[in-house]
């Protein structure tokens, strides 16, 4: 899906969480109330006597508010306990979620109407007033949610009656779906009458119950027996926030954890050559990139940028540290995005070359710099500041947390930092608009890169619905960006997870987004 | 000298005498270090010491690659000796690609350096402030027992920790941290040394005969400690040494640009069922140092102690 890190690579995202992070450890009604139910059978086991689940992710979620965040890590976990009006499927199809059907009344006007029996986990109806209540409450200036920017293009929603809501947006967009299925629809009566204290023990319509979050530990999640479709397989969910990847394998390994949506490259044969794991792979909608202060020098000089891009040699980092899982990129998107331009070269690994750029930007004798990354992508950063190396540049790797990258980066504090941006839109609009747009610095300051005629070339763009033009417009933006080079270009990984040989119906998907209630332990 | 007019008094200890103290310290010196000679372990740990010391010196002649040198698509090579390995490579390639003993050799530069520079700037401060509190008594030794019940009482690790948070990885800053929770030790030791020579016979004498104060600590109290603070620098040595390897390996050391034992040793964990020498090699190294450095540490007190002279 569009937009927010896949979360173990990156850890840039969300802006910090408004609400307090608490430990909280409550009861969950939901739990005894599944509990009661049984749920269904699976060989022979009934749900409440399963094991938990146990996922592992690598950083922890920010919010337990589902617009305050631009995290992947945060976003997985924010998708099981609520629902959204309608998702995609594992083949990226949509598919109604709390939505059963829809229709599409002109160029901007969609009506959709609310899933008979879909309910809260309190086991009140979901309604119209909800979903209108949860967009609006994104939109409102007041919120300042780091995620209404993927919701900017709707100019209204109407509650046409308790099971028919109205979205009218500013201009015909066709990826209006896609945007739909990154918000979380919660429960308007409930969170109007408890205000933010709604948030450290939240009620959504997802096919699990918020049980309980140790910061920095895990969050429990206990099945929604009344789920939509159909009660979860397994009774309690555990999310555990593990940021080092070699003891996120090494829990894999030894049964501590049953799933592991996303993974390093570096442990593909590691995982492959044990018979009690299953690796997946799938192809990726994620792009690598390091990000470049352009408004700190040196990176204000687009030589110095084109430099640092033409000293990375993407193949050999590729076969010798990524086990091959990832392919080349000559600019910010990946060739199935629309707006792809397959006749734009980027950055061939040309040490001569980059020598020649520094010298004519007057850095002749080099720079040094900082380049920020998290645990997870040490070994990389590490490779690239030795290739920098070789023209000069003394990259200096600072290893830090990924709430502390997110921070440094929307702060513009950063030089320079790795980072991974997940879009699986296959749509240019979104990574253009967040990353290259300046009505995003404010929010986002990362690059602080801005062009006012880049600007007018996104808007039309994302205004424009025949797909071929808009896919023209997208590739003017696309050579822009690649020649300004606000970003070192690196590679599209490919998806890989692996869970314990006993895991049943866990799909890894190609936007590394996961549903859990359909997953079983053999 | 203020104390010579009387030194010659038969009654009066000859160390009073600087000059004679000189002589017989002179004796001391070479007696302790005969015994010192003959301790086996010890001598082992100190050329042990030396060699790595020497080799930390000479670093750039001796190291056989760059340390920082990557080669990516020859990186996990295992050491010379295993199959597959190359004597171009004695001890193997790292994660990266980068020799693993060139990175060992400079490696020993940090360990060896933040070991020395912090030790003595502990010995020096630590000493002082023990010798004036244990001397001068009175409320500026309760003041100075209170700070360091109170600095005792502080997690040195949670400190690092915290330093390195506000003012980032760095050589200065990791020996700030390290001098910050290693001066304490000293400062007790020798207060408490102190506290007893300053009774003896030929302190008060230099004290009557109107020597003063910061003279009778400078030349008749911290020569009379000196053993003991020997002793527990080299004890402390091998601490830091530790110290600096753990706040390394939690990526609180010195920066990513610098090789050091620790850092090597938390890259080499992740590999260590593929690639056992990442890890081995600079644990090795660590723990041959600290190992060095305690045995000549522990010679030195045998040949100090008075008790265990003429064995």
């Amino acid at each position: 899906m569009t937009s927010d890190k896949p979360s173990s690579f990156s850890g840039r995202s969300g802006i910090p969480a408004a609400m307090t992070r608490r430990t909280l450890l409550q009861g969950a009604a939901a739990g005894a109330g599944a509990a009661a139910l049984g749920g269904p059978l699976q060989q022979g086991v009934s749900a409440q006597d399963s094991p938990p689940l146990i996922v592992a992710q690598t950083a922890d979620i920010e919010t337990l508010d589902p617009p305050m965040h631009r995290a992947r890590a945060t976003q997985n976990v924010h998708q099981l306990i609520y629902d959204s009006l309608v998702h995609r499927d594992e083949n990226l199809q949509m598919v109604g979620h709390l939505a059963e059907s829809w229709e599409v009344v002109d160029d901007v006007t969609y009506r959709f109407t609310i899933r008979e029996g879909a309910t809260w986990q309190d086991g009140s109806p979901v309604t119209a007033h909800d979903v209108k209540f949860s967009y609006d409450r994104t939109l409102d200036p007041a919120t300042q949610a780091p995620r209404a920017g993927l919701l900017d293009m709707v100019e209204s929603t109407e509650a046409v009656d308790d099971r028919t809501v109205e979205i009218t947006t500013k201009f015909a967009d066709p990826l209006v779906m896609v945007f739909l299925t990154y918000h979380a629809i919660v429960p308007m009566n409930l969170v109007t009458e408890q205000g933010e204290a709604f948030f450290e023990h939240p009620v959504g319509a997802g096919p699990y119950a918020f049980e309980s979050w140790q910061l920095n530990e895990q969050v429990v999640l206990k099945a929604n027996p009344n789920y939509w479709d159909g009660a979860p397989l397994i009774d309690t969910v555990i999310i555990r926030a593990i940021p080092d990847p070699a003891t996120l394998v090494a829990e894999l390994e030894s049964g501590g954890v049953d799933i592991v949506p996303i993974l390093p490259a570096s442990f593909y044969e590691q995982v492959q050559g044990n018979s009690d794991l299953t690796a997946l792979t799938a192809p990726g909608t994620a792009v690598n990139y390091v990000g470049l202060n352009t408004t700190m020098a040196p990176f204000d000089n687009v030589l110095v940028r084109q430099a640092l891009n033409h000293a990375i040699d993407r193949d050999t980092i590729i076969a010798a540290l990524l086990q091959g899982l990832a392919t080349p990129i000559s600019g910010p998107f990946f060739p199935e995005v629309r707006g792809f331009d397959p006749d734009v070269a980027g950055y061939a690994y040309d040490v001569d070359k980059a020598k020649a750029l520094l010298e004519e930007a007057g850095l002749g004798s080099g720079f040094d710099a900082t380049l920020d990354t998290v645990a997870a992508n040490k070994e990389v950063s590490e490779a690239m500041a030795g290739m920098w190396q070789e023209i000069g540049v003394n990259v200096t790797v600072n290893t830090i947390e990924p709430g502390v990258m997110t921070e440094r980066t929307n702060s513009g504090q950063s030089q320079m930092w790795f980072s991974s941006w997940g879009d699986s839109s296959a749509d240019a609009g979104v990574t253009l608009f967040r990353h290259f747009h300046s009505s995003q610095r404010e929010l986002f300051k990362d690059t602080g890169y801005s062009r006012e005629d880049l600007d007018q070339i996104i808007d039309e763009g994302r205004a424009t619905i025949d797909l071929e033009r808009r896919a023209e417009i997208f590739r003017e933006a696309h050579r822009i960006v690649v020649d300004d080079a606000p970003w070192v270009f690196l590679w599209q990984p490919t998806a890989f997870g692996a869970t314990r040989a006993n895991v049943q119906g866990f799909v890894l998907r190609p936007d590394g987004y996961f549903f859990l209630h359909k997953v079983s332990k053999g | 000298m203020g104390t010579r007019g009387i030194a010659t008094d038969e009654q009066l200890p000859t160390l009073a005498d600087p000059a004679v103290a000189a002589g017989r310290s002179r004796r001391e010196i070479v007696a302790t270090a005969r015994r010192l000679a003959r301790n086996r372990m010890a001598m082992f740990g100190a050329i042990v010491y030396l060699a790595i010391a020497l080799m930390a010196l000479l670093a750039p002649v001796i190291a056989p690659h760059d340390p920082g040198a990557q080669q990516l698509l020859d990186r996990l090579k295992p050491p010379a000796l295993m199959a597959g390995g190359s004597t171009e490579h004695l001890l193997g390639t790292d994660n990266l690609g980068r020799d693993i003993l060139s990175r060992l050799i400079y490696g020993a530069r940090v360990s060896i350096v933040v070991g020395l520079v912090t030790v003595t700037i502990c010995a020096v401060f630590g000493s002082l402030l023990g010798a004036i509190g244990g001397y001068l008594g009175g409320r500026i030794d309760y003041l100075l027992v209170l700070l360091l019940d109170i600095w005792m009482a502080f997690p040195f690790l949670v400190l690092a920790i915290a330093m390195s948070a506000v003012l980032g990885p760095g050589p200065m800053n990791l020996i700030l941290a390290l001098v910050l929770s290693g001066w304490v030790a000293y400062c007790r030791v020798v207060r408490g040394e102190v506290m007893s020579l300053r009774e003896r016979d030929f302190v008060v004498a230099a004290r009557v005969v109107g020597v003063s104060d910061s003279r009778i600590i400078a030349r008749h109290l911290v020569p009379n400690v000196l053993g003991p603070i020997l002793v527990l620098a080299m004890l402390e040595m091998a601490t830091v040494i530790i110290a600096e390897a753990a706040l390394s390996f939690l990526g609180l050391g010195v920066g990513s640009s610098i090789p050091t034992w620790g850092a090597m040793l938390n890259d080499g964990r992740a590999y260590l069922r593929q690639a056992w020498w990442l890890a081995t090699f600079p644990g090795v190294i660590i723990s041959v140092l600290v190992l060095s450095i305690n045995f000549f540490g522990d010679g030195l007190r045998d040949a100090l102690d008075p008790r265990l002279r003429n064995r």
